[in-house]
């Protein structure tokens, strides 16, 4: 069993006299990768303490990320689940489920509770995660509009499936794409409305995205870029989509997949806890207010490149930044080394990684290199920023994403292999391999 | 299961691509030759370099275990081992974006991932290697692995407090072996192991005499060789025993490859007999032949560089020791255990409280700051081939030791400042001589200048 194997209390301190007269309270709001970490963080360095966990979802800890395999029916309800029962009896956590906080006094160091109770904390993790972004327009209610965050929503698609055949996708992000991948077999046509004027453009460059484009276009989807959506109806096939050119675009479903944006709780102290466009954090994921931390895709941490705040959610971010807090909680020093863009999936039988910076951001030309062979599907793109690789986009063959991620994690300065990849950028791995 | 802790290390200098560990390793886990479906990858690197083994290293940070997000990844506290359950893979690549040596291999046109299982226990890849790029190094703290081995040196011996050349003969013997000879000439562990007709050791010591340890020791050897029976036959002497009394036997015996392991304890004195200067003492040390007066300053002579003369026998396998590294020391006696076919010299640097006047409980400080301060440097040497085991970046000043004991406290900056040139210059000629022998070949020396050679 999973949580047995990694959790060993002989391998924890011991309790100390002190430690039992003052037994530290810790309060975890959320509970999925960042809240999981940070229980095995705090446990890692502490074993005395207490610790409750509040979620508003009534099962255990789940990873979002398998909610496009839920629906593509390659995995089941059990097997999303990231920890077991016997992982929270191990370590030692209260769960409250079904538990909404609705505010939180930093002054008594109190969270209080939709139910009337009071919990009082040492310390508070805030890893309430994300929401998705949803239509600009009004929606009228009863309609077939779905987005994908939560298990609920999942099932809710996975329910309704049966009477879909073409379906409209709100935005071409990773979520559409990849929901759009998982339902490929039922539907006979996807089409995509876009804002920008590429698909993922929050992962890959215009290249990138048009051979992915391509592909999906071959097994039915059609794009409409540069397009909004103002107007969404009912419909007696389902529901009506108008954009801001005229068009009417009918379908069973609308999917909307346009991006997370941070859940940040209404009851975050207004002043005293620094928020941009995430709860800000340091590098040991303390916010601006004593006591309070904040992990996962709530928080705006430092960016690794550019060492900025940056809204970067993605999984493994959120799984680390959970394991600094954890061990920042339980009375250690640790300290997260800025998050970092990446993601790496298999769509439509096009395998894609996309690591660090990709686009310009900044405006700032950047020193880039690529290869392209149009006809087995390859696509490799390197950037530069002095002598340090800052971010790559790998498309069709992925095998060098190993060690990519891991260069720019760790700022390697590379001036001997920055020319050979400018010359070669095809043969990165074995540039690349010497460095790690 | 088995609740050893061990883990597969990788030599990149040694791997030659041959890829018999993926032919191995596919064979066994997917029934046929495929080297692209196998948990080890040999990756080509640019630039005539030796390929680059990479497989999961079973590492401590377990960053694809926090981050799997069906919890198909978890670490094995008993093995030390990551565990991959592959049915429970989804084949997110959420691993293979955060490991940190591209450990977990992407099938991606079959949807899998291959990950090394370690074979349960024997890993076929380690077997199959003809180079010795990859081995299995155990991963139990030292105590534990020596706790299975008996101690055969009785408990309450009459050594000074804090001696670490008690240590030394209890932990050499304790690696050992039962099946050891030790020869001992009269010195600090010749009271200590036995007096007289008495004996301090749980296995046969022999009392040689000073100028003759190692020539006894080899007829011993020879003895065991006769009647066809392979035991370790061990001469342990001081410095005196060997840098000054003892040398000629023990060049002798080198030369003519009497398969004996000749250990050097080096407390750079006749401490025994009262803390005479020995040809091993350091510059300007006190001693009480080398007292502190009007006229005296401590020793006037350099120290003999004892390992770099045993050095240039062209020894099978030489290297030096300090008790403050008892992993280190246990390695090299491991390598000492596998020679047949020469003798074995390791030079032990063994602090001694009492003569070097420092107090009981700083012998392994003491010995780590020599070390530190490249004051002696710790290497092996195979077929003369110098190689350092615990090279120091950036080496404290030798103030950061002479400081430390009495026998040193009397030195000015002027001698300090000498005695670090000594220090110095024998490293650079060290590691000259370790970038001169890289691969093959004995270290020749011609008109002063150590350069590569057949001999």
């Amino acid at each position: 069993m999973a949580s047995e194997a990694i959790l060993n209390l002989s391998l924890y301190p011991k309790k100390s006299v002190r430690d039992m007269k003052k037994e530290e309270h810790i309060v975890i709001i959320g509970n999925s990768g960042a809240a999981i970490n940070a229980v095995k963080g705090i446990r890692q360095v502490n074993a005395g303490c207490s610790i409750t966990l509040l979620s508003l979802e009534p099962h255990n800890a789940y990873s979002p990320v398998l909610t496009t395999y839920l629906i593509a029916g390659k995995i089941t309800r059990n097997q999303m689940a990231l920890v077991d029962e016997a992982f929270y009896h191990y370590h030692r956590v209260e769960r409250r489920y079904k538990q909404r906080a609705i505010s939180l006094s930093a002054t008594d160091q109190k969270v209080f509770l939709e139910d009337g109770t009071a919990i009082r904390y040492d310390k508070v993790l805030i890893a309430t995660g994300a929401f998705p972004n949803l239509l600009d327009c009004d929606l009228p209610v009863g309609l077939p509009v779905f987005t994908l965050r939560t298990m609920e929503d999942a099932e809710k698609i996975q329910s309704s499936i049966s009477n879909w055949r073409n379906a409209i996708f709100a935005g071409a992000g990773l979520i559409s794409i990849q929901i759009a991948n998982a339902l490929r077999t039922y539907l006979e046509r996807m089409i995509f409305i876009v804002g920008s004027d590429q698909i993922l453009s929050q992962n890959l460059d215009n290249r990138a995205s048009s051979l992915i484009q391509r592909r999906i276009e071959a097994e039915g989807g059609t794009f409409l870029l540069n397009r909004k959506i103002i107007r969404v109806e009912e419909s007696p096939e389902g529901v009506v989509a108008h954009t801001d050119r005229g068009e009417a675009i009918t379908g069973n479903a609308l999917v909307v997949g346009k991006g997370v944006r941070p859940n940040i709780p209404k009851f975050v102290p207004e002043g005293i806890v620094e928020v941009g466009r995430g709860i800000r954090v340091d590098r040991r994921m303390r916010t601006s207010a004593e006591s309070i931390f904040a992990a996962g895709d709530v928080c705006e941490a430092k960016d690794l490149i550019s060492g900025k705040y940056r809204l970067i959610s993605n999984w493994p971010n959120a799984c680390f930044e959970g394991l600094v807090a954890g061990q920042n909680m339980g009375g250690g020093e640790a300290f997260f080394e800025g998050s970092l863009a990446m993601n790496a999936t298999s769509v439509f039988g096009l395998s894609f990684a996309s690591i660090g910076e990709v686009r310009d951001y900044s405006g700032e030309e950047r020193e880039t290199s690529f290869y392209l062979d149009e006809s087995r599907g390859i696509y490799k793109k390197w950037v530069f920023q002095d002598d340090r690789i800052i971010g790559a986009i790998l498309l069709g063959d992925i095998g060098e994403n190993a060690f990519v991620a891991e260069i720019i994690r760790r700022q390697l300065p590379i001036s001997r292999e920055k020319k050979a990849l400018m010359g070669y950028p095809s043969n990165a791995a074995s540039i690349l391999c010497g460095l790690l | 299961m088995t609740t050893v802790r061990r883990k597969i290390i990788v030599d990149r200098d040694r791997c030659t691509g041959c890829q018999l560990c993926e032919i191995e390793c596919s064979f066994l886990h997917e029934g046929g030759f495929q080297p692209d479906a196998a948990r080890i990858r040999i990756q080509a690197r640019e630039g005539g370099r030796s390929p680059l083994p990479l497989l999961c290293l079973h590492c401590e940070s377990q960053e694809c275990a926090f981050v799997c997000p069906t919890g198909a990844r978890w670490k094995e506290v008993e093995t030390g081992q990551v565990v991959f359950q592959e049915d429970k893979c989804v084949h997110c690549k959420m691993c293979l974006l955060s490991c940190p040596h591209a450990g977990p291999i992407d099938l991606h046109e079959e949807e899998r991932l291959l990950v090394c299982d370690f074979c349960g226990g024997e890993p076929a890849c380690v077997e199959a290697c003809p180079k010795g790029a990859l081995s299995i190094k155990d991963l139990r703290p030292i105590q534990n692995v020596l706790s299975e081995t008996e101690d055969l040196i009785s408990p309450g011996l009459g050594a000074c407090q804090g001696c670490t050349a008690e240590w030394t003969i209890r932990f050499t013997v304790q690696v050992l072996g039962p099946n050891t000879v030790v020869g001992v000439p009269p010195c600090c562990m010749g009271g200590i192991v036995g007096f007289g007709t008495n004996t301090g050791a749980k296995i046969p010591v022999v009392f040689t005499l000073l100028p003759n340890s190692a020539s006894m020791m080899a007829g011993v050897k020879h003895h065991f060789l006769r009647q066809e029976r392979d035991v370790h036959v061990v001469a342990f002497a001081g410095d005196g025993g060997t840098a000054d009394i003892g040398l000629q036997s023990l060049s002798a015996a080198a030369e003519r490859g009497d398969n004996i392991i000749y250990i050097c304890y080096d407390n750079e004195a006749y401490m025994n007999t009262g803390i005479q200067r020995s040809g091993t003492t350091p510059l300007g040390c006190w001693t009480a032949t080398t007292p502190l007066g009007k006229e005296g300053r401590g020793k006037k002579q350099k120290s003999k560089d004892l390992p770099l003369i045993m050095l240039m026998h062209g020894l099978p396998y030489m290297a030096t020791v300090c008790p403050s590294y008892p992993e280190d020391y246990l390695a090299k006696l491991e390598k000492a255990k596998q020679v047949k076919d020469g003798l074995v010299y390791i030079h032990i640097l063994t602090p001694c409280p009492t003569g070097w006047q420092f107090p009981t409980e700083k012998s392994v400080e003491v010995g780590r700051l020599a070390v530190e301060t490249n004051y002696f440097p710790l290497w092996e040497a195979v077929d003369g081939n110098v190689r350092f085991t615990k090279p120091i970046k950036f080496p404290k000043p030798i103030e950061a030791f002479t400081r430390m004991t009495g026998r040193h406290k009397h030195l000015t900056r002027r001698e300090i400042s000498t005695l670090q040139k000594v220090v110095d210059t024998r490293h650079q000629r060290l590691v000259a001589l370790s970038k001169s022998t890289k691969k093959g070949g004995e270290i020749c020396v011609s008109n002063g200048v150590a350069t590569k050679g057949s001999g």
